[in-house]
């Protein structure tokens, strides 16, 4: 580790990325360096169409053996699945054999990232014609994706390419320039970025912090583009793989019956391209998680993600939530949606207890909930008991979907800021004590209420209609008080 | 005596498959219309509607359930105490008429239902709007398995357009009504009711 701080302070982070940075071969100490990651690089010099030498070995964890080892270790179960990817793709095959397999591909486009990136990465290695093309393509490409930030190609790449062309949003730059300075601080502190992100992230930026605080993008400039690069490739390798396979039929029904109505009232979500998207979003990270496999409300949780993720390239005046996304090359879908899925997985790995037999963590949580209330809101606790209401009669959607069905979702993405700066426990913990704030926000109307009216008025997502960001900010730090004022209770009782 | 009493609660509950439209037929059940765009229920939705039945009035309280399995373990909390089960099927979804015994068999065990027997289920066959041809399930198929479940009362709807959606619900509640009142009348003499059984008892330990 030390050995890359060094190699980064060199550099000037957040600069538009060099080729020079990929084709360093002094990468011998990072894991990157792997047998598959040369094998592609030997096939390239050897061959001018830059194919995936990777694949899929099919291991015990990828067709369900992990669901043995999740029910007694959840801690190893989501360590295990997340690294997963390097097991598998440290197995290399021969170029013959993946010719082989690419005729069976169901659509060969979605292999195209590949093409262009290491395309883009390596010009000498392309083939003649491509090459001779290059600077007209570039140019049609202005005219041809005029909603795309116009440096689009820099930031699929490297992220932090946001950071040289990005102007400072308007009026009060102190958040914005605080986090630009924790996001490339050398060497880099994460409980900085933490810190500063907490309050909230300017929506240019959001996109790169959330991918850095949930741990996808690397920090360090000399492997970040490699790592991202790696895992966007495992992401489409995995879905040709996939779709290869006879589909669980279960599964599948549920996600499809599921697709069209989640968000429906956001024009982005009616759109064909996103819906299929989401769709293979969903699916594979199900196939992948056999223990809890696709359980509804994991579909609003998608959202935050490839919407923010979609916006990080769009101009500025475009409106993300009535784009649809069918206009953009196909290889920058990919990202989004690989970048969406291990983002995605990223969080449900911290709430995976949620989803499987028997909601075992929306069950503690739920308790928490009502333990909280008793302490916090006696009144209202005995109201509920004397009314006959449980809490999971209400409380179990705000768990199960993150409290999406009760907040608009650029709240929601508000919220979410403050929840990715707790990551590991801002999905589990955190929430609990948000609820518990957003239950006590409508104390006073609900001790007028009998049984009929409180869970019709607790259900009705109406009632945060005009809630803006300063009610969700309230929300978060009245949880956030309240949660250091128990944790340090608890520690007390120890 | 009743007349005293607080308004009669009718606690109904639907079951079935995710998609096969729960939530849209209590909409158009409960507020006349019909929409695209629901999300998908998470844990249960309620809806509260007043009725008038034979002069009587009450409240018919109903809870749109979840339809997906992994949601089944929260049934206890949302199936005690249920007067009437409105059993839900998609006419164009096998699986889902396939299923409607397994939702019963399952709410009767999580709802602790005492006499199983006579318990009013409803059962619906919904989106009969569908063109003929992808239409799978036939009504003499599901009236088969009805009576198979002990002459339950089959209705086909169709929420989007709103066929005999009314009609279905008027059988719930008047059910519901029904099991509601014998009920009363069971806590009322609990006592009786054990004599009964003990002297069954005794009369069979007697052969």
């Amino acid at each position: 580790n030390n050995n890359n701080n060094t190699i980064d302070s060199q550099k000037v982070i957040g600069a538009q990325f060099s080729h020079i940075d990929l084709m360093n071969n002094d990468h011998s100490h990072h894991r990157t360096t792997s047998p598959d990651r040369r094998s592609i690089n030997s096939n390239n010099s050897s061959s001018t169409t830059p194919r995936p030498s990777l694949t899929f070995t099919k291991s015990k964890k990828w067709y369900g053996g992990e669901s043995s080892s999740s029910k007694n270790n959840k801690k190893v179960y989501d360590d295990d699945d997340w690294n997963d990817d390097i097991d598998d793709l440290v197995t290399p095959i021969s170029p013959e054999k993946n010719d082989k397999d690419i005729q069976f591909y169901p659509s060969i486009d979605d292999l195209k990232i590949d093409d262009n990136n290491i395309g883009n990465l390596e010009p000498s290695l392309m083939a003649k014609n491509e090459v001779d093309n290059e600077q007209e393509e570039e140019e049609e490409e202005d005219t041809l994706y005029p909603f795309l930030k116009p440096n689009y190609e820099d930031i699929v790449r490297d992220p932090y390419s946001i950071l040289t062309t990005q102007v400072p949003p308007l009026g009060d730059t102190t958040r914005y320039n605080k986090i630009v300075k924790a996001l490339t601080k050398q060497p880099f502190e994460l409980q900085e970025l933490k810190k500063q992100s907490w309050s909230g992230i300017p929506n240019s930026i959001r996109s790169l912090v959330w991918q850095v605080l949930l741990g996808y993008v690397a920090t360090n400039s000399s492997t970040r583009e490699q790592l991202l690069n790696r895992k966007r490739k495992e992401y489409i390798n995995s879905m040709t793989q996939l779709f290869q396979n006879e589909k669980d039929q279960t599964i599948w029904h549920q996600i499809t019956i599921d697709i069209p109505r989640t968000s429906p009232s956001i024009k982005l979500y009616s759109f064909e391209t996103t819906q299929r998207s989401l769709e293979k979003i969903l699916y594979l990270w199900a196939i992948r998680h056999p223990a809890s496999g696709y359980v509804q409300g994991i579909n609003d949780l998608c959202t935050p993600f490839y919407q923010i993720f979609l916006n990080h390239y769009l101009k500025d005046d475009i409106e993300v939530e009535n784009f649809d996304p069918k206009v953009l090359p196909k290889e920058l879908i990919n990202a989004i949606e690989a970048d969406t899925y291990w983002c995605l997985t990223k969080v449900l790995d911290t709430i995976q207890d949620n989803y499987i037999h028997e909601q075992p963590g929306i069950i503690r949580q739920v308790n928490e909930l009502r333990n909280l209330v008793k302490r916090d809101e006696p009144f209202l606790a005995q109201h509920f008991e004397n009314e006959g209401i449980d809490f999971i009669q209400f409380s179990f959607r705000w768990m199960n979907c993150m409290l999406m069905r009760e907040l608009k979702l650029p709240l929601i993405i508000r919220m979410w800021d403050t929840y990715i700066s707790n990551f590991p426990t801002g999905f589990n913990q955190f929430h609990v004590y948000v609820c518990c704030a957003f239950l006590r926000r409508f104390s006073d109307e609900l001790l007028d209420m009998d049984f009929q009216d409180m869970i019709i008025f607790l259900q009705d997502s109406s009632k945060t209609n005009d809630w803006n960001e300063d009610d969700v900010e309230m929300m978060l730090s009245e949880a956030f008080v309240w949660q250091s004022l128990y944790e340090n209770a608890t520690a007390h009782l120890k | 005596m009743s007349n005293n009493r607080k308004k009669t609660i009718l606690k109904v509950i639907i079951l079935g498959d995710s998609g096969v439209g729960k939530t849209s037929l209590m909409q158009q059940f409960i507020n006349g219309k019909f929409s695209q765009q629901y999300k998908a229920t998470i844990g249960a939705d309620f809806l509260p509607k007043d009725l008038t039945i034979d002069d009587k009035q009450v409240t018919m309280q109903i809870w749109d359930t979840a339809g997906q399995e992994r949601f089944q373990s929260l049934g206890v909390a949302f199936y005690r105490g249920s007067d009437c089960c409105v059993l839900v099927y998609d006419v164009t979804n096998t699986k889902s008429f396939e299923n409607v015994q397994s939702w019963r068999d399952e709410f009767l065990i999580q709802a602790n239902i005492k006499d199983p027997d006579n318990f009013p289920f409803v059962v619906i066959g919904n989106k009969i709007d569908v063109e003929e041809n992808k239409r799978l399930i036939s009504s003499k198929k599901a009236q088969a398995l009805c009576a198979n479940l002990g002459n339950l009362p089959y209705f086909e709807t169709s929420a989007k357009e709103a066929v005999n959606v009314e009609q279905a619900f008027d059988v719930v509640a008047r059910n519901a009504l029904q099991q509601e009142e014998s009920l009363e009348f069971s806590d009322d003499y609990t006592d009786a009711v054990n004599i009964h059984v003990d002297g069954d008892n005794y009369g069979s330990c007697g052969c």
